[in-house]
């Protein structure tokens, strides 16, 4: 690298940190406004103003909704990540044409819009009495990204050669010390990927949880912070308060995993 | 490596924090206000009521029906009531849940109760307030059968909104505008950099203009044909054509495109807004950003040769499902807050919708005073709500907004008004 094109990368970088950091200050100064600061949002408050941190805490439940989310979210990315690779092996592995239509139609489910199903699918869930509740909720969210997952983990399988398997096997191995001691291992990366995505997918969902959460008790972080908002008022620092907060929780899974989380970005980018 | 234990240090910390705090909210959350009751009891029914306030989790009605559950819950052991907070997709999500036969035991019905929800509501002209329900709520509440699907805590009315300190200092005195052409004057004169004459919160809002215009445009007869099915063009174009007026005048906010409720309470509290056309709660959202703002209203002109009129119409009501199991609680509960109305309607600075409830408007009372207790001016209801069939709202927005920002005549988009309405009449034979 040039002596010139050094400045040039590292104001590049201040640039973008920049207008990645912009929204957070805005959601910081607003939320250490009262309402009755009519201030531009970019400018810091002149005193700081709890109330709308203690109306996050108390009217809004936030920690309450950071737990449900925590929850939501770790159980169902375990059941995409578990399912997802059990049905990706033999799709992957037998090339029938069964399993060609099979993988297809689960392809298919990909392009389905989730709210073109809303109705539908809130009316089965309300028979089976899946409204506000846990496994409701992780039951929609593991459907709805469990064919990406076993579009990723089929992909991946196809790259790892079969003599491996045919070695443990020669070894003594059944089919599922196979598949867990030698198949699962391997699938590192692309686990690493699946879990970004249906982590990140279903700690930020809102258009179907704001139907099927709809009690303080059971909802997650977005529709809590959506319930400061109505037809008729708003209160956008209380918003701004909760939202910062819920933010904690994703920092410090960050901290953990960002060794992870490159890996996953990256995954299926090198041989 | 000294950074390197101080990183771990943060972490655990940062792991010990969250987890405690999570803990105690996941403990704690059933807790509720079970305490707090005086302990009496006047009935042992076990009974969860699910309660879609339609309301933002911390607006203050909510926190008073929050207040009287908790007193409803402690005289009647082995109730529950749920209160249930909305986001601004409410109306949706009621959509859905009646459509999947899924219907809360109580719930907001903001303006609908007959129309939308009736056929959903159990009807409850039997209960005790229903005689004490506010006369000018009748025409859009009260069935022809004489039927009543919701319990109005409060009233919307209002005409022309107006800041008095902007009208002031250009020298307007809004009691003297008894037509649109004074009206123009009004504005040419509040007109300036800073201040909008008329701001209108964007698309979503531009119907609120057109719904509380229109029905001076409109003579009697002409309402009369709307009822019978048969729109009448000319009228609505007249509507249409006051409000294109404004803007090739320039009296509408540059940032119209934009704009949101939440910016017209904004405009209004800051003084960068002379006049807004829009539901009372303007008048809550405005003071909640300036309680020192000077607000008030005056009547809307009318163009027929008719008096000039007040808007108004059910705001908050609420009504109670006839699918719900606990049928004979959740009317109890209604019922008891039908003895509340004063304090509910006190919460959202509005007139109560029953005559047993009691006033304080704070700010506003002068001009309820002036005009609807001493002027006894006639308050008629939303145009919409009556003259047109349910779903014309979506074309209403469409259609102001296309003639606000230019993109149609005012005679384009009365046709397409016209088209709508006949498609849409044509549905409900």
């Amino acid at each position: 690298m040039t002596r010139i094109s050094k400045p040039l990368v590292a104001v590049g970088l201040i640039v973008v940190c920049f207008v990645q950091l912009l929204p957070f200050y805005v959601a910081f100064t607003t939320s250490l406004k009262p309402k009755t600061d009519l201030s531009s949002q970019l400018l810091p408050p002149t005193e700081f103003y709890f109330g709308n941190f203690a109306s996050a805490l108390g009217d809004g439940n936030i920690l309450r909704a950071i737990f449900n989310s925590i929850v939501v979210t770790g159980v169902s990315t375990l059941l995409v990540c578990v399912l997802g690779a059990l049905a990706a092996y033999p799709l992957a592995r037998r090339k029938t044409w069964v399993n060609k239509v099979v993988m297809v139609l689960i392809l298919s489910m990909i392009m389905v819009p989730p709210l073109s199903i809303l109705v539908p699918l809130y009316s089965m869930m309300s028979d089976f009495g899946a409204i506000n509740t846990y496994w409701g909720i992780i039951l929609v969210m593991v459907t709805t990204h469990l064919s990406l997952s076993v579009f990723l983990y089929a992909a991946f399988l196809r790259t790892i050669p079969t003599s491996l398997e045919e070695a443990a096997r020669l070894d003594g191995a059944n089919l599922f010390q196979v598949l867990f001691h030698v198949v699962f291992p391997l699938l590192k990366p692309v686990t690493a990927t699946v879990i970004i995505l249906t982590g990140i997918a279903t700690w930020n969902e809102y258009a179907l949880s704001s139907y099927i959460l709809t009690k303080p008790d059971v909802q997650t972080i977005a529709p809590a912070i959506a319930s400061f908002f109505s037809t008729q008022s708003s209160n956008l620092g209380a918003a701004a308060a909760a939202a910062l907060l819920a933010l904690a929780p994703v920092l410090i899974a960050y901290l953990f995993l960002q060794k992870w989380f490159m890996k996953g970005m990256v995954a299926g980018a090198e041989k | 490596m000294k950074s390197g234990k101080t990183m771990r240090s943060v972490k655990t910390a940062s792991v010990v924090a969250l987890v405690g705090a999570l803990a105690l909210a996941g403990c704690s959350s059933d807790d509720g206000d079970a305490g707090s009751g005086s302990g009496e009891s006047s009935g042992s029914v076990d009974a969860t009521i699910e309660f879609q306030t339609g309301l933002a989790v911390d607006d203050t009605e909510a926190q008073a029906l929050k207040e009287l559950a908790a007193q409803y819950e402690a005289d009647h052991e082995g109730v529950t009531i749920d209160l249930v907070p909305a986001g601004e997709d409410y109306e949706a999500n009621m959509k859905v849940r009646l459509a999947a036969d899924d219907a809360p035991d109580i719930w907001n019905t903001h303006g609908w109760s007959v129309l939308r929800y009736g056929e959903f509501l159990l009807p409850l002209q039997d209960q005790p307030w229903a005689d004490d329900v506010i006369p000018s709520l009748e025409t859009t509440m009260v069935t022809a059968d004489g039927e009543i699907f919701a319990m109005p805590t409060n009233i919307d009315i209002s005409g022309i909104i107006y800041n008095a300190d902007v009208l002031k200092d250009a020298g307007v005195d809004p009691a003297g505008i008894d037509s649109w052409d004074d009206f123009a004057a009004a504005a040419d004169k509040v007109n300036s950099d800073t201040v909008s004459p008329v701001y209108i919160g964007g698309k979503p809002l531009s119907a609120a203009v057109a719904d509380r215009v229109v029905s001076g445009t409109f003579n009697d007869n002409q309402l009369t044909e709307m009822t019978d099915g048969t729109f009448v063009s000319s009228a609505y174009q007249e509507m249409l054509d006051i409000i294109h007026s404004w803007g090739e005048a320039g009296y509408i906010n540059p940032d119209y495109s934009s704009a949101s409720r939440d910016d017209m309470a904004k405009a209004l509290a800051q003084g960068q807004a002379a006049f807004e056309f829009g539901p009372s709660l303007l008048f809550d959202n405005a003071l909640s950003f300036n309680p020192d703002v000077n607000l008030g209203f005056i009547p809307m002109p009318s163009n027929t040769g008719g008096p000039k009129y007040l808007v108004g119409g059910e705001r908050t009501a609420f009504g109670v499902s006839k699918s719900s199991e606990n049928t004979e609680v959740a009317t109890d509960f209604v019922n008891f807050l039908a003895e509340n109305v004063t304090d509910l309607a006190a919460a959202s600075s509005s007139p109560p919708g029953l005559t047993t409830g009691t006033m304080d408007l704070g700010p506003i009372q002068p001009s309820f005073d002036e005009w609807v207790t001493e002027a006894n001016t006639p308050v008629v209801p939303y145009f919409d709500r009556v003259y047109l069939p349910n779903g014309s709202w979506d074309a209403m927005q469409v259609t102001t907004d296309s003639v606000i920002t230019e993109q149609a005549s005012t005679a384009d988009a009365t046709e397409q008004m016209k088209t709508t309405f006949d498609n849409l009449y044509g549905q409900t034979k």
